[in-house]
């Protein structure tokens, strides 16, 4: 407390819907922990029970919706039904099938009671619906566009019996701050087509986030307000005709594009040039199946001398990726979070290596950077000895990294153990900022000390896993260094696949009076969302792992 | 109107602050009074914030200038809060229910909800007893009631799981 004015408190004297204010941010546990707290809390914040109606409540015993329609029982029901905001609701089978779910589904509401409910909740805003059997009826679709202040919609419908043309949900849609869609509840009549000169004059879509397959990217030409766009990474339908990005370049503001299908199929085209064009843009999430990608990838932000230096022998053929010092295009976007998933070029070739690096050199915003998918070396993102000036990484900001090393190396002796993980460690020691690091690698041996000291220099580092390493033993003197040198380290994971000496580590943290830091298996836990006070308390750390 | 024009703000004590027009807009309560009489000249009184809270809040509209975001950012309640905004948050809970408030009066619903989010973080994973310490709060139910708000609500993590 400042001055004398706050010496007591204040919150008290918080108008009732300031308290309101502050009530929508709390989740179903704090909530109603939150109203025994007074009378004042409680009274206040009693109606925001009625805010959420999640896909677990509809089966406890004292949720006050019953599966049955009675006209009677229904009645009291009613003042409290116009504060539902948001509702999700899930087949019972889908739920069970949740990892980790002890719910009992004594209770199975039929699509009639759900409508029913939807025709009685004018003001509900997020509405997450998901199906895989049957599906719904015409006349529950015309339910969703009946509800004029609905903003989220996550629709996942997979075998109905009957499918309704998309065209009908365009006036819910051009309503909608966000939607999802999946499964295959719907045709396209005619809007897989760029629309035509006539057409322009449509009204502009809300919508600022899309989730959908790629045969609908047409829809995107809707939305010229859209920040976030992600694409199934399912939906393999063979036969179609190929599917331009260019759809995209309807959309200025985009800045998240998340294009994250496990393979790639050959028909979505134009790729770079709407990347090239989209000045928005900040976070990427894609696999690279061509040259020109990765060429597009390593070339610079903007105009700097390092960059001039690294001309690489295949840029000849593309006329962006050599640029002259005066005529450097800012066409390539400021790029922030960057995901590769797959790189399936040039694996093997010093050129596609030194290109990889260049990313890091050259890339000098990113935030976030991860490399998920193989076959491509991420060993070569990191400057080998003798290289270290030459190569290092421009991106100094970097706040999350996170790889995973392939499974085809097999690094026994301590010399090459030494030689693998220091050029590794060296060069993410040099990051001030890192908050978070992941490394998965699965068959490179660990049992000798390998220079993790090195990672020294990243003190901002909150959360390391590193998972995987066969036979990982850790010494004392590691652990003890490494903690000492990271005091904001938060979560430790190192997870062997085989043996390792977890309960010796765990000590060696007591040791160093570090016993705050979470550790092996809990991580796992509060990954997984079992220890839901913890994960509350950490809200957003939790989600630095995944920056995007 | 050029981009540059500044407005004249005096706060509750009297003490004048002179800002650019683009971050009174970012109040849509400044905004939409100044777009309804226009630019008059004379200082705009503000007599529900004090000068410190107006120092922080122009501090706020100043780093978020030119987000374009700024308006229509996410309303997702689990939205992380970005480092500097978490970093503006940390002052004394006095400081944080005047900015709210502030934020409410002037109609900066960004403000708004992030310093909500802030008070809703200090609530969230504590029992009911932790709350009342953290906000010293007294506790006013009779024993009867506190007992029956119990039974209709049940523990919080039951009620979830």
């Amino acid at each position: 407390m400042t001055s004398g004015q706050h010496s007591h408190s204040v919150v008290d004297r918080i108008p009732t819907e300031l308290l309101l204010a502050i009530g929508q941010f709390l989740d179903g546990t704090s909530l109603v922990d939150s109203l025994q707290v007074c009378r004042q809390w409680y009274h206040t914040l009693q109606p925001l029970v009625w805010f959420t109606i999640s896909e677990y409540q509809w089966h406890l015993k004292s949720f006050p919706i019953q599966p049955d329609i009675n006209p009677s029982r229904d009645l009291a029901l009613f003042s409290h039904l116009p504060l539902v905001r948001q509702i999700a609701w899930a087949e019972n089978n889908i739920i069970s099938s949740k990892k980790g779910s002890k719910i009992v589904l004594n209770r199975q509401f039929s699509v009639a009671r759900l409508v029913w409910l939807l025709q009685r909740t004018p003001n509900l805003a997020i509405l997450s619906l998901r199906r895989y059997c049957d599906g719904f009826s015409p006349v529950f679709y015309q339910t969703l566009t009946d509800l004029l202040n609905l903003r989220r919609l996550h629709i996942q419908v997979a075998f109905p019996k009957t499918r309704i043309p998309i065209e009908n949900m365009f006036s819910l849609f051009s309503r909608l701050d966000e939607l999802h869609l999946a499964g295959s509840w719907y045709t396209h009549e005619k809007s897989t087509e760029p629309l035509s000169p006539s057409e322009k004059t449509v009204t502009p879509w809300r919508l600022k986030s899309l989730k959908c397959t790629r045969l609908d990217l047409a829809l995107t030409q809707y939305c010229p307000n859209l920040i976030f766009f992600e694409m199934h990474s399912f939906e393999h339908r063979v036969g179609i005709p190929p599917v331009s990005l260019r759809f995209l370049l309807k959309c200025p503001k985009l800045k998240t594009v998340k294009l994250p299908s496990y393979t790639r199929p050959d028909d979505l085209v134009d790729m770079v040039e709407t990347f090239r064009s989209l000045k928005a843009l900040r976070s990427l999430f894609f696999n690279v199946h061509l040259r020109e990608e990765l060429e597009f990838l390593c070339a610079p932000d903007f105009r700097s001398d390092k960059v001039q230096q690294s001309t690489n022998p295949c840029s000849s053929s593309h006329p962006l990726s050599a640029p002259e010092p005066d005529q450097e295009p800012l066409s390539v976007p400021l790029l922030e979070h960057l995901h590769i998933g797959q790189i399936t070029v040039g694996v093997g070739r010093e050129d596609s290596f030194r290109m990889l690096r260049n990313i890091l050199k050259t890339r000098v915003n990113l935030k976030s950077f991860r490399m998920t998918g193989g076959p491509i070396d991420p060993t070569q993102l990191f400057a080998q000895p003798g290289q270290e000036t030459h190569d290092s990484w421009g991106c100094k900001d970097l706040r999350s990294l996170s790889f995973s090393l392939p499974g085809s190396m097999y690094v026994r002796t301590q010399e090459e153990q030494t030689l693998f993980w220091s050029p590794i460690y060296r060069q993410i020691g040099q990051l001030p900022k890192l908050q978070s690091l992941t490394i998965i690698c699965f068959t490179v041996q660990k049992d000798k000390s390998c220079g993790i000291h090195q990672l020294a220099g990243a003190t901002s580092l909150r959360w390391l896993v590193l998972r995987g390493c066969e036979a990982a033993e850790w010494m004392r003197e590691e652990i003890l260094d490494l903690v000492s040198a990271l005091p904001k380290l938060e979560n430790l994971q190192l997870k062997p696949l085989r043996k390792g000496n977890f309960p010796q580590i765990k000590s060696w943290l007591c040791e160093a009076g570090r016993s705050d830091i979470i550790f092996g298996e809990q991580w796992e836990c509060k990954q997984s969302g079992v220890d839901i006070a913890r994960c509350d308390r950490n809200d957003y750390h939790i989600r630095y792992p995944d920056l995007f | 109107m050029s981009a540059h024009s500044q407005i004249l703000l005096t706060s509750s004590e009297g003490t004048e602050f002179i800002i650019d027009r683009d971050i009174a807009d970012k109040s849509m309560l400044l905004k939409c009074m100044l777009e309804d009489i226009g630019e008059i000249g004379q200082a705009v009184p503000l007599p529900n914030v004090s000068g410190p809270i107006l120092t922080k809040v122009i501090e706020y509209c100043t780093h978020h200038r030119d987000d374009p975001n700024f308006l229509s950012a996410n309303d997702d309640v689990a939205a992380e809060i970005d480092e500097w905004d978490l970093e503006y948050c940390k002052v004394d809970q006095g400081t944080l229910y005047e900015l709210i408030l502030a934020a409410n009066y002037l109609d900066i619903k960004p403000l708004m909800d992030l310093t909500c989010k802030t008070v809703a973080n200090m609530i969230k994973a504590k029992s009911p007893e932790e709350i009342r310490k953290t906000f010293n709060i007294t506790n006013d139910f009779t024993p009867e009631e506190e007992d029956q708000v119990r039974r209709e609500n049940g523990k919080g993590s039951r009620r979830l799981s």
